[in-house]
């Protein structure tokens, strides 16, 4: 039921081990293939010899880009990341050829007897280097660029007279995060006998995929078809598409199933992270503490590929000054190439980095005007009605003020600090632009089935992890009082539902099988009414009942079902439109924007700068809380992912997520519910915006600590030593 | 993932006996490095310890070795000798199991799962060792299981719940013996 | 069973395999060995599996000595009663790494990894244990506290080709051990050894992790002796604790490529050094 926790139908299968992920696939004539890549960032490639792979007892196939079309090339956005390198590597990690063998042993045998003669360029591993440096790809060096110009600077008060600004400066530095998904990429490839490929992929997003696929083997899309498997762990971008290709066109090549699945530092090397980003403010307000105007020039390291940093860009554009109103705002934001791996979608993806800068400047204008950093925030905090920095006026909840009270008014933590450490208490709040933006046109669709009481839900939507099947099984059981209905991956046999992330599923694959479900039971119900001279919607289905209000009407839910053999509905739900920004980053480009506010406690070991968090404290901007539980899990999993980008995890030193000792167990001070219109049920997506102020909070609970600046993350402990 | 290294030729084999889920199991001309993981999933068609690293950072290989729970990829299996290994698929027999299990599902700590069979077999060596394990214990026991999709709470909370569901036993008394007397030299551990 | 694997069940026996065949690798826990196998860094020729050597798990008394058998895990030195004989080697067991590798990794294991991040050789350069390499030629005695690392790979000074590490001894000390790690970024520590010798004043203090191997501060030590009160067997003066801790940094002279790195690994091995002994001896 809605409002309530519920268990995952796919727990036991999981916890007992017999979940099946990509890698546990296996068909009979198994080939498995390794990867040829590149140890070089930047080389041309003058020769790929595979004769030394074929001597290797064995290898069965060996393909490289000239086994491919011709600018066989992929990306979601832009198509220009190559599946096999093709005469110049962009990054160390760059797949360069790809053998098949009988035998792990023998792939990696042949993996290693593949001659690549390379003659190494000069590298850009520096973003700033992207502007004045030679082009990396022909497309270009700037990914995307947005020149955010909003409003007039305010020079005069009210009443005529100048302003009294008060100016904070600083320059901020956030690195890229590795996606440490536990399950690492992977692909099973099988050929149809049509002369197509059935893929076995644990793609978040498999229409997109497929069709990339298809496109890079010059396949007709119908003739690849993509089915999703268990994923272990899915925070944004999964999958490499490249690897899926080369394991279809080894498949292809040789008449047989092929399977690759990378290694953990393969998987560090490929991309897919969060964009490191740079990051200038100038944050000006008047005495009374009123925003006066932000400038900002923001660059993300995009790495040597496009993939999704255009859509970053959008998305950052309308966060980069933060949750407040801003009467005037010029924010120039790049994306840009260099030769570090492709970066990726990392949950709450550009408003992390920006909120880590935004609210370092709001503190700092604290600090200045001598005011309390919460009352400094309330005071600007936008709210329903208000209006974004892109000229969008945010029409559905804005609960800025709301969640940043909740946690400022929690109780602190009640253990006093540990014996020689210096606490810190520091506050963040963020926004997030949900769904597709810049007029995505996203939908999704569902079929839900119901058959002698038994209801069978179809959709295209995939579970990477996220609970999404436990909250398909609640709207069922709240729309028909069906409680275990059956949930099916359609994989690219229904229309796309789009990739998970940034509350995606939450609203349109929900909403589409709301749809469905209601209109199963306008049907069912509609004759059991008719019989009491009522209505479908008069009557309420719950614990198996069927109850009319007044109570007089409480009869089995069999009723529903007693003349009805079959009944298949579709559903299918749309985002709000939107439109694509202008060149000044003005539009209405977002569906819905949501909000979460969070306080960090920490313990500061000042001689050594070690660092305890010692409570999170947060309140979430959830519309309706669909299944506390899993609310919960989004919420704790957000906040360890942002204590670790604050604290440990950069992609040189720590890659795997916080352990047991590493963060404290959230508080959450509220949970606010004021429904989303257009929503199901009014829910919004909850783990992208849980996660934003997360590092933004942690590094100010320690700036106020230690009374240092800490312009950069993680904070290492020599960033953090008190003399 | 975290199979045998480059050189297919050289690569020295042998051939030896694993005491795997209660039956002695003969391994084949296997390659000398192979570890543990490799040789259930691959060789013995034991899916359920995860490949999640090659490296001992993961825990999502975690199986059990005379009743102790480790890292599978850095076990050399050939080396193990008559040694019990215990996998998620035996495991899965005990009562004990399921109410970690039942316990991990509740608690939400089971969302992609990959890492669950792992944590199942620590929590279930805590539990056979520990009757009533207390907060440090169980974040020890966990420490080696860093998980992306729930953070680290949710997976303590199940074993917290699950160590107090179950009916209480005798306890034991001779760790408090032992640091008052100096204890006698052991012999074999 | 081929000649690539042998399975001794004897410390001779172990000894002999290694004798015949010095290419051939010794494998107890495998925490150590096979990270780097499974990367394919390092092709074993041979194994040596340790498993059925029962004298390698057995601990014991000989006179003042407690004598400690390399197939000991982490886990196991750390249970209550190896703890009460070795306090400090129990700290640190404590400490590393996680509960798998805690349940496999052996000190004879750590100890023949010898880098920055093995833990016990600071621990036992401290005690001023030895640890026993043994070859069908009989048994040598190594001290950790006499190895020089930066004058070449710890684990050669250690051991000769074809010995094996079968364990250590370390002296029976009845004063405080201390034992203090902390982590100075990018997922490396620094580790300090502090214990009590036989006599007031004899306080030995060893470091891990700012070089390859452990380094004492036998210069600091002796300094610190002329501080102690001989009736009391505490600090004379709290204010020495600072001194003494800045006097072993500038004895360690810590290793990092950057400079801002060295001063902050300097700076870390000061705070450690005052704090195990204001710990140990107040002040």
């Amino acid at each position: 039921m809605i409002g309530e926790s519920a268990p995952r139908p796919d727990g036991d299968a999981k916890a007992r081990g017999r979940f099946s992920y990509t890698g546990d696939l296996w068909a009979p004539g198994l080939l498995w293939c390794v990867l040829v890549r590149s140890p070089y960032r930047h080389a041309r490639i003058l020769d790929v010899d595979p004769a030394g792979a074929y001597a290797v007892p064995g290898v069965r196939g060996v393909v490289t880009a000239a086994d491919l079309p011709p600018g066989a090339c992929h990306g979601v956005i832009v198509a220009d990341r190559p599946v096999l390198a093709d005469g110049v590597v962009r990054f160390a990690g760059e797949a360069v050829a790809a053998v098949a063998a009988e035998t792990l042993h023998a792939a990696r045998a042949g993996a290693a007897a593949v001659l690549v003669s390379y003659q190494p360029l000069e590298a850009a591993s520096d973003p700033e280097h992207a502007f004045a440096g030679p082009p990396l790809h022909p497309d270009g060096n700037v990914l995307r660029h947005i020149a955010l110009r909003h409003g007039r600077p305010v020079k005069l008060r009210r009443d005529g007279t100048p302003v009294d600004e008060v100016v904070v400066e600083g320059l901020y530095e956030v690195p890229a995060q590795y996606q440490a998904n536990p399950a690492t990429d992977a692909a099973l490839a099988l050929p149809s006998p049509d002369g197509g490929v059935e893929l076995h992929v644990a793609s978040p997003y498999p229409h997109a995929d497929r069709d990339q696929v298809a496109e890079c083997l010059g396949l007709p899309a119908g003739m690849v078809r993509l089915m999703p498997t268990g994923a272990g762990g899915s925070a944004g971008t999964r999958e490499d598409v490249g690897l899926t290709a080369v394991v279809a066109l080894l498949a292809l090549r040789t008449g047989r199933p092929v399977k690759a699945v990378l290694e953990r530092d393969e998987s560090l090397s490929v991309g897919g992270h969060r964009h490191a980003a740079r990051m200038k403010y100038t944050h000006r307000a008047d005495r009374d503490g009123r925003l006066l105007g932000v400038e900002a020039q923001i660059i993300l390291d995009g790495g040597a590929y496009a993939g999704v940093s255009a859509e970053v860009i959008g998305r950052l554009i309308g966060c980069a000054a933060g949750p407040y109103m801003v009467p005037y705002a010029a924010v120039d934001a790049w994306a840009v190439r260099t030769n570090n791996p492709p970066a990726g979608a990392m949950r709450g993806p550009g408003a992390v980095q920006v909120c880590f800068a935004h609210e370092a400047q709001m503190d700092k204008l604290a600090d200045a005007l001598g005011m309390d950093p919460v009352e400094l925030r309330l005071r600007n905090a936008l709210s329903s009605g208000t209006m974004l920095t892109t000229g969008q006026v945010l029409d559905g909840p804005v609960p800025v003020g709301a969640a940043l009270r909740a946690v400022a008014e929690a109780a602190p933590p009640a253990a006093p600090p540990a014996p020689g450490t210096l606490r810190g208490t520091g506050y963040a709040v963020g926004l997030m632009p949900l769904l597709g933006i810049e007029g995505a046109d996203e939908s999704s669709t569902a079929t839900v089935r119901l058959d002698g009481g038994v209801v069978t839900v179809t959709c295209a939507a995939v579970e990477v992890g996220q609970g999404f099947v436990t909250l398909v099984r609640q709207i069922v059981d709240e729309v028909l009082g069906v409680p275990d209905a059956i949930v099916l991956q359609a994989g690219t046999a229904l229309p796309t539902a789009g990739a998970p992330g940034v509350g995606r599923h939450t609203w349109l694959t929900a909403g589409a099988v709301e749809q469905a479900a209601r209109e199963i039971r306008e049907r069912l119900l509609a004759p059991v009414a008719a019989r009491y001279g009522m209505t479908a919607r008069l009557l309420d289905v719950r614990d198996g009942r069927i109850k009319s209000y007044d109570g007089l009407i409480d009869l089995s839910v069999d009723a529903m079902y007693e003349d009805t053999a079959t009944v298949t509905t579709a559903g299918a739900c749309r985002a709000p439109s939107t439109e694509p920004l202008d060149d000044a980053g003005q539009g209405n480009a977002y569906p819905a924007v949501a909000f979460s506010a969070c306080r960090v406690v920490v313990d500061l070991d000042p001689e050594l700068g070690t660092i305890r968090v010692v409570d999170v404290t947060g309140a979430y901007d959830a519309g309706r809380v669909l299944d506390p539980g899993q609310a919960r899990v989004r919420v704790e999993s957000s906040v360890a992912m942002g204590v670790g980008l604050a604290l440990t995890e950069d992609i040189e030193s720590v890659w795997s997520p916080p352990g047991t000792w590493d963060v404290p167990a959230v508080r959450v001070a509220a949970w606010i519910e004021e429904p989303q219109p257009g929503a199901p049920f009014g829910a919004k997506g909850l783990g992208d915006a849980a996660v934003v102020p997360v590092p933004a909070a942690v590094a100010a609970a320690v700036r106020d600590a230690t009374g240092l600046e800490l312009p950069r993350l993680p904070l290492r402990p020599r960033d953090v030593v008190v003399e | 993932m975290s199979g045998p290294g480059f050189d297919f030729d050289a690569a020295p084999t042998t051939s030896y006996v694993l005491r795997v889920n209660g039956e002695a199991r003969l391994i084949e001309n296997a390659w000398i490095g192979e570890n543990l993981l490799y040789v259930l999933r691959e060789r013995l068609g034991l899916p359920g310890a995860k490949d999640g690293c090659g490296q001992g950072v993961c825990g999502t290989c975690t199986v059990h070795l005379d009743g102790v729970a480790v890292s599978a990829c850095l076990v050399a299996a050939a080396t193990l000798g008559d040694r019990e290994v215990r996998t998620i698929e035996d495991l899965d027999n005990d009562p004990e199991t399921a109410g970690v299990q039942r316990a991990l599902v509740e608690s939400g700590a089971v969302q992609c799962g990959y890492c669950v069979p792992g944590v199942v077999a620590s929590a279930c060596a805590l539990l056979a060792r520990s009757s009533e394990p207390g907060e440090v214990e169980i974040r020890r026991a966990l420490d080696g299981h860093p998980c992306r999709c729930a953070g680290p709470h949710p997976m303590v909370d199940a074993v917290r719940t699950a160590a107090r569901r179950r009916a209480p036993r005798e306890t034991h008394s001779t760790m408090m013996f032992n640091v008052i007397a100096p204890p006698a030299a052991g012999g074999t551990e | 069973m081929d000649a690539t694997i042998l399975m001794p069940l004897s410390l001779d026996e172990a000894v002999d395999a290694l004798a015949r065949d010095p290419r051939a690798l010794p494998v107890a826990g495998g925490t150590d060995l096979m990270p780097r196998v499974n990367a394919g860094t390092v092709r074993p020729p041979a194994l040596v599996g340790l498993a059925k050597v029962a004298d390698l798990r057995r601990w014991g008394y000989e006179g003042d000595f407690v004598m400690l058998g390399a197939g000991l895990t982490w886990a196991r030195l750390a249970d209550a009663d190896l703890a009460s004989l070795v306090p400090a080697l129990a700290a640190a067991a404590n400490e590393v790494g996680t509960a798998q590798v805690r349940a496999m990794g052996t000190l004879g294991g750590n100890i023949l990894a010898s880098g920055r991040a093995a833990d016990s050789l600071p621990v036992l350069a401290a005690l001023e244990a030895t640890v026993s390499c043994r070859s069908p030629g009989g048994v040598r005695e190594v001290a950790p506290h006499l190895l020089a690392p930066q004058a070449g790979p710890i684990a050669e000074q250690l051991l000769r080709p074809g010995e094996l590490i079968t364990g250590v001894r370390v002296p029976l000390l009845r004063g405080v051990q201390e034992f203090v790690k902390a982590p100075v970024g990018g997922g490396r520590h620094l580790t300090l050894a502090l214990v009590a010798g036989p006599v007031v004043g004899d306080v030995r203090c060893a470091v891990g992790g700012a070089h390859p191997g452990p380094v004492r501060a036998f210069a600091a030590e002796q300094w610190l002796a002329g501080r102690m009160d001989p009736h009391t067997g505490r600090l004379s003066d709290a204010r020495d604790a600072a001194d003494f801790g800045r006097l072993v940094a500038d004895e360690i002279r810590p290793e990092a490529e950057q400079r801002a790195a060295r001063a902050h690994l300097r700076h870390v091995v000061a705070v450690c050094a005052r704090r195990a002994v204001q710990r140990a001896f107040g002040g």
